[in-house]
């Protein structure tokens, strides 16, 4: 460091910390001293610098030393950070793996389920272009046929989407060591989810065309649809798909049936008034049986433990 | 590399080499760091707060972060820059979610001096004792600049660049410092009559 100092009889007022440090080079330390030699004031500054640094020090000197068991505690905290490190990487993995198990399963599901859920949401829209005139004087009765036909293609779908006889892809996943619980879930999800959106498209086309919010038209189906899929799923578990596809058909159509019916059979009515609609009671009555299926899955039998 | 009262002439350590076997994972190679460079960071530390515990607690999260960000260092600094430098950061990060006042860099500018103090003469003449005493009741704000210039033994370039301010700053925090001290010792005087 170069001092800005005297060849002017200017003081070096700032350079004497780093003089009385020894960190100026030696041409700079030479100019000081020379200055220092001829300057008076400077000199007393450089003591008073001098008692600054001393006390500095001799403070410094009576400071308690750190603990010796200290590097314990840092390589505790090491250790504790590289575990959580490595906690984090595998909650990552996990994820990963679910990803790939989940998206694994598009192509594994039977294309019928994805071709037919379509086929039931163009007839419908179909239909409600059609009889465009008549529905908007309908609206009850379309919203009937919407909720139907959408509710039975989802259940349709759920009960073929997880047995052996309808599944090429059931085989493989039977022998691999993926659960077939984590398995059931995302198919469900998967089927459901696709229902439900094609299903929203509809009613949005309905909406749009017959007047009317979209949620007019979804809470029609929108209850019905998760209980009936989980109801769909519970059976084929059990006793298979096609009493599954049985019984799906025949809620639905409890569902659908006209209300002179109901007093006549008092269990219509109270399937219509609190589980076939979109409510609090159905979703949560949904989610039990989708609890139960995702539990009694294993009990079938697995190539993989065989 | 200035160590001041801390240097240890006789192991002559490769600041690159072990940070390098450190960012390697080498155990060891913190241990030797932390034995050559412990009382240089807890003396630092202990201006920033005179909690003993709390000054424990920063340095063992300075050793941390040099386990983890060994990698980065590059020789552009010295080595115990470099470590005050983290040992700092710390030190405002816990004092600040203790919610205790860290040494705050809005200091009264324009204070800057430029030639001899009228005080000069008389504060060479007060015993050291009573000096250090007073030292020990300056702000940490001022204990930490005159630690890291006449202990440490550090330039105003080092000390600025671990305190994050120009050298100017440096050179005016110092001169304030000085002041400070004799303004203690004056109190004490007062007191003492």
């Amino acid at each position: 460091m170069m001092p800005r100092m005297s060849q002017n009889n200017q003081h070096i007022s700032d350079v004497l910390p780093a003089y009385l440090n020894g960190r100026l080079d030696a041409a700079g330390a030479e100019r000081v001293r020379a200055h220092l030699e001829t300057c008076a004031d400077c000199r007393h500054e450089l003591s008073a610098w001098e008692a600054v640094s001393g006390a500095a020090r001799l403070a410094s000197v009576s400071l308690p030393a750190p603990s010796p068991m200290l590097m314990n505690a840092v390589w505790a905290k090491i250790d504790a950070q590289d575990k959580a490190t490595g906690q984090q990487k595998s909650m990552q993995r996990v994820m990963y793996h679910l990803w790939l198990v989940f998206t694994r399963q598009i192509p594994l599901i039977h294309k019928s389920i994805w071709v037919a859920s379509i086929l039931v949401n163009v007839l419908m829209c179909v239909l409600v272009f059609l009889s465009h005139a008549s529905a908007r004087h309908n609206l009850q009765g379309v919203e009937g046929v919407l909720s139907l036909f959408t509710t039975i293609a989802a259940a349709t779908g759920v009960a073929f989407m997880y047995q052996a006889e309808h599944d090429a892809g059931y085989e493989i996943i039977l022998s691999t060591p993926t659960s077939i619980r984590i398995v059931m879930i995302c198919r469900m999800i998967l089927v459901v989810g696709y229902n439900m959106a094609l299903a929203a498209v509809t009613s949005a086309i309905i909406a749009i065309t017959l007047g009317g919010t979209l949620w007019d038209f979804m809470h029609i189906w929108l209850g019905p649809m998760l209980l009936l899929a989980s109801i769909s799923l519970t059976v084929a578990v059990i006793f298979g798909s096609v009493v599954s596809v049985a019984v799906s058909l025949l809620l639905a159509v409890m569902q659908a049936i006209a209300t002179s019916f109901e007093q006549a059979i008092p269990l219509i009515h109270v399937l219509r008034a609190n589980l076939l609609q979109t409510t609090p009671t159905a979703f949560f009555i949904a989610f039990l049986l989708i609890v139960f299926a995702v539990y009694y899955a294993p009990r079938q039998p697995r190539l993989s433990n065989s | 590399m200035s160590m001041g009262m801390y240097a240890q002439p006789a192991e002559a350590v490769d600041e690159r080499q072990i940070t390098r076997r450190i960012a390697a994972g080498d155990r060891e190679a913190l241990s030797e760091l932390y034995a050559r460079y412990q009382r240089a960071l807890f003396n630092y530390l202990l201006q920033l707060t005179p909690d003993y515990g709390l000054a424990e607690e920063i340095l063992q999260d300075t050793l941390v972060a040099v386990w983890k960000s060994a990698h980065r260092f590059e020789g552009r600094s010295s080595l115990q820059t470099w470590l005050i430098g983290i040992a700092r950061r710390q030190a405002h990060n816990t004092l600040r979610r203790h919610q205790l006042p860290v040494a705050d860099e809005t200091e009264m500018a324009g204070l800057v001096a430029t030639g001899p103090e009228p005080e000069a003469c008389t504060l060479a003449s007060v015993a050291r004792d009573e000096l250090a005493e007073a030292f020990q009741q300056l702000a940490p704000l001022h204990r930490e600049a005159l630690v890291l210039l006449f202990v440490h033994e550090l330039s105003y370039q080092e000390t600025a660049t671990i305190l994050e301010v120009p050298v100017g700053t440096v050179k005016s925090r110092i001169c304030n410092a000085r002041r400070a001290l004799r303004a203690v010792l004056d109190a004490r005087e007062e007191a003492g009559q």
